[in-house]
């Protein structure tokens, strides 16, 4: 009785109820939508940073996560890479190095990052091959070096041209390697295209001091985005090894981590800010519809009905607006969900700017990706701020006096 | 022992600098089965006296009884359950829960009290032909006369089998005519099934149907008369 009440009330005044729920479904829809892009957003993002600069599990020397030192190498990369791969076999397993240095032209020169990598691993994870807009992506050709089409034209070279990147590492003396331009690539991201370059793993090997020397050994599955793995087997893998150290992508890329925390926690305080808005609008009406019904409540406590059940009876009122809010928003949200998710936002020259991780290689069309489990959670919020918006007037009618109530016009 | 039992009754109203005696001192009994009336001119303590036996009003002194329980130790929760239990009411605006249709008002107070679904349905669907709705009972408030209205209010009323149904002016509100058939229809309510009417009224209709009439004046009785055979 007391729910079939509640559902009536809602129902004597269908206009106020009907604005009502629009209000919470249309912010709901909005917190779902800027959710979903958000979520479409840190998932690329992050899945694009972990397959080009680090992987789900990597397996690097000590200390080099946090000084980026050249001499910093895990030795026998190739017998690294290898035990990994019989851990995972179904992930793809890659060798990198990290060099920063001099590329020279016979016209200019600029300071430059080198990324050693495996070519044709690298493509099947990496967004960077398929960037190149001049030549070829690496081959085994260990002369070829690909640049970034702004550091090209910095240097003034072009396809074919003869380039030397100079590098020292540590103490040791300047050294140094001839390349030719195989490649240009332009990415929209500024720190890749004016300072990047990719040569193969094993020319730059060369330049760097021990036995098959590497600095990343990255184990990637493209398919499973940003979700994380037990590093425990490779860890076992490593069979005690001191020079190595094995480590997640969150710690192979903390900042990311934290700047995506920090955004998701930045979110949820204007989502709070958002509900709490909806909840005085959610207030005001509910407090106006016990406001008018104070008569009719004095004769439900005249003709015995327990306080309690009068205030079940406005709290249900505020949680059946909060689920027509909540499924209003999801329904009222699904069109531009679904097209954000198929046709996505081309962020295409903002993301030079915008790009929140930095020098990384990614789609400049952004999908939305809803989270049905976020969706729910902030649908049961929703439900829990309603029947707490509906809590005050709810106390009012529990402490009428019948008397009063019934002298109420 | 008398179903009602008032000694003493006091209650004093005050706004501002002004304190108006409501009742100053009323003495009353009511017996099972009895059809009385309180009279008075508006202002003479009809409405107030009812109130505080409905347990919806405190008095400042004085003691009421209902079947032997005093109101003033029982808490809110217990003269809600009295209320519930014991007590029928009827309005002069008739009151009704405007969403509910007119059974459902009619067992409102059945829901409450905790009837099964098909006893609380039947004795409603009884009660609401006892009062002449029959067929009428899927209407919703706004469906039916002011009179139809008021016969679901007293449908409501004696539907739970109360011991006492108090009524502040039932008729204040309706024509003559209508006012007339309710008057007869609770008479038989009495009659036939014993229940017992309180009144307060200054319909003439209704005073000349009842067995007893109390007369208040400035909050005290001036007159209690019974009348044998009244509205015969």
């Amino acid at each position: 009785m007391v729910l079939r009440l509640a559902v009536r009330n809602l129902w004597r005044n269908t206009r106020r109820t009907a604005l009502t729920v629009s209000g919470i479904a249309i912010a709901m829809a909005l917190m779902f939508t800027s959710m979903s892009i958000e979520n479409g957003t840190w998932n690329a993002v992050i899945s694009a940073a972990i397959q080009s600069s680090a992987g789900h599990v990597v397996v690097q020397a000590p200390g080099w996560q946090v000084d980026r030192d050249a001499e910093l190498v895990v030795a026998r990369g190739t017998e690294v890479q290898h035990a990994l791969a019989r851990v995972w076999p179904d992930a793809t397993v890659v060798r990198r190095t990290f060099l920063g240095g001099l590329l020279t032209s016979p016209t200019g020169s600029s300071s430059v990052s080198l990324e050693g990598v495996e070519p044709a691993l690298e493509a099947g994870i990496s967004l960077v091959d398929d960037r190149v807009v001049d030549g070829a992506w690496l081959s085994d050709d260990d002369r070829a070096i690909v640049l970034g089409d702004r550091l090209a034209s910095t240097l003034g070279v072009g396809l074919g041209d003869k380039v030397v990147f100079m590098t020292q590492v540590s103490g040791e003396d300047m050294q140094s390697r001839l390349y030719r331009v195989g490649g240009l690539l332009h990415t929209g991201v500024e720190m890749l295209d004016s300072f990047a370059a990719f040569a193969t793993v094993a020319s730059t090997q060369e330049l760097l001091p021990g036995d098959d020397p590497v600095h990343q050994v990255a184990v990637v599955w493209p398919a499973i985005g940003r979700s994380r793995v037990d590093i425990a087997p490779a860890v076992q893998a490593m069979d005690g090894r001191t020079d190595v150290e094995v480590l997640p992508w969150n710690r192979a890329l903390p900042m990311l981590e934290e700047q995506a925390r920090l955004d998701g926690q930045f979110s949820k305080l204007m989502y709070g800010f958002m509900g709490l808005i909806v909840a005085v609008g959610l207030l005001n009406t509910v407090l106006m519809s016990v406001m008018e019904r104070m008569k009719e409540f004095g004769v439900m406590l005249s003709v015995g009905m327990p306080p309690g059940k009068l205030t079940t009876m406005i709290l249900f009122e505020g949680a059946i607006l909060g689920v027509m809010g909540g499924v209003g928003g999801v329904l009222l949200s699904l069109g531009p969900m679904w097209w954000l998710h198929t046709r996505g936002l081309d962020y295409g020259e903002l993301m030079a700017d915008a790009n929140p991780a930095g020098a990384i290689a990614m789609d400049p069309v952004l999908r939305a990706q809803p989270d049905p489990s976020q969706m729910a959670v902030l649908v049961g919020i929703g439900v829990v701020m309603a029947v707490l918006a509906a809590a005050w007037p709810a106390r009012k009618a529990r402490l009428l006096q019948p008397i009063e109530a019934l002298r109420h016009h | 022992m008398a179903l009602i039992e008032i000694r003493g009754l006091r209650r004093v109203y005050t706004q501002g600098e002004f304190t108006i005696q409501a009742l100053a001192g009323v003495d009353l009994d009511l017996d099972k089965g009895e059809f009385a009336a309180l009279m008075g001119p508006s202002g003479s303590g009809k409405s107030t006296l009812l109130n505080i036996i409905g347990g919806l009003d405190e008095p400042d002194g004085g003691a009421v009884r209902i079947e032997g329980r005093d109101l003033a130790t029982m808490s809110a929760s217990a003269r809600a359950d009295l209320r519930r239990n014991r007590l029928g009411f009827v309005f002069q605006a008739y009151n009704l829960i405007p969403v509910l249709t007119a059974i459902e008002n009619a067992e409102f107070v059945l829901v409450l009290q905790g009837v099964p679904a098909d006893e609380r349905r039947a004795r409603a669907t009884k009660a609401l032909a006892d009062v002449g709705l029959a067929g009428l009972e899927n209407r919703l408030p706004n469906q039916l006369s002011g009179g139809q209205q008021q016969r679901v209010a007293i449908a409501r009323a004696i539907a739970p089998q109360p011991a006492l149904v108090l009524a502040d002016e039932p008729t204040a509100n309706l024509d003559s005519k209508t006012s007339h058939e309710l008057i007869e229809l609770m008479r038989t309510l009495n009659r036939e099934h014993g229940v017992t009417f309180l009144f307060a009224t200054h319909d003439p209709h209704l005073l000349d149907a009842v067995d007893r009439v109390v007369r208040l004046v400035d909050g005290s009785i001036a007159e209690d008369r019974t009348r044998a055979g009244a509205g015969a």
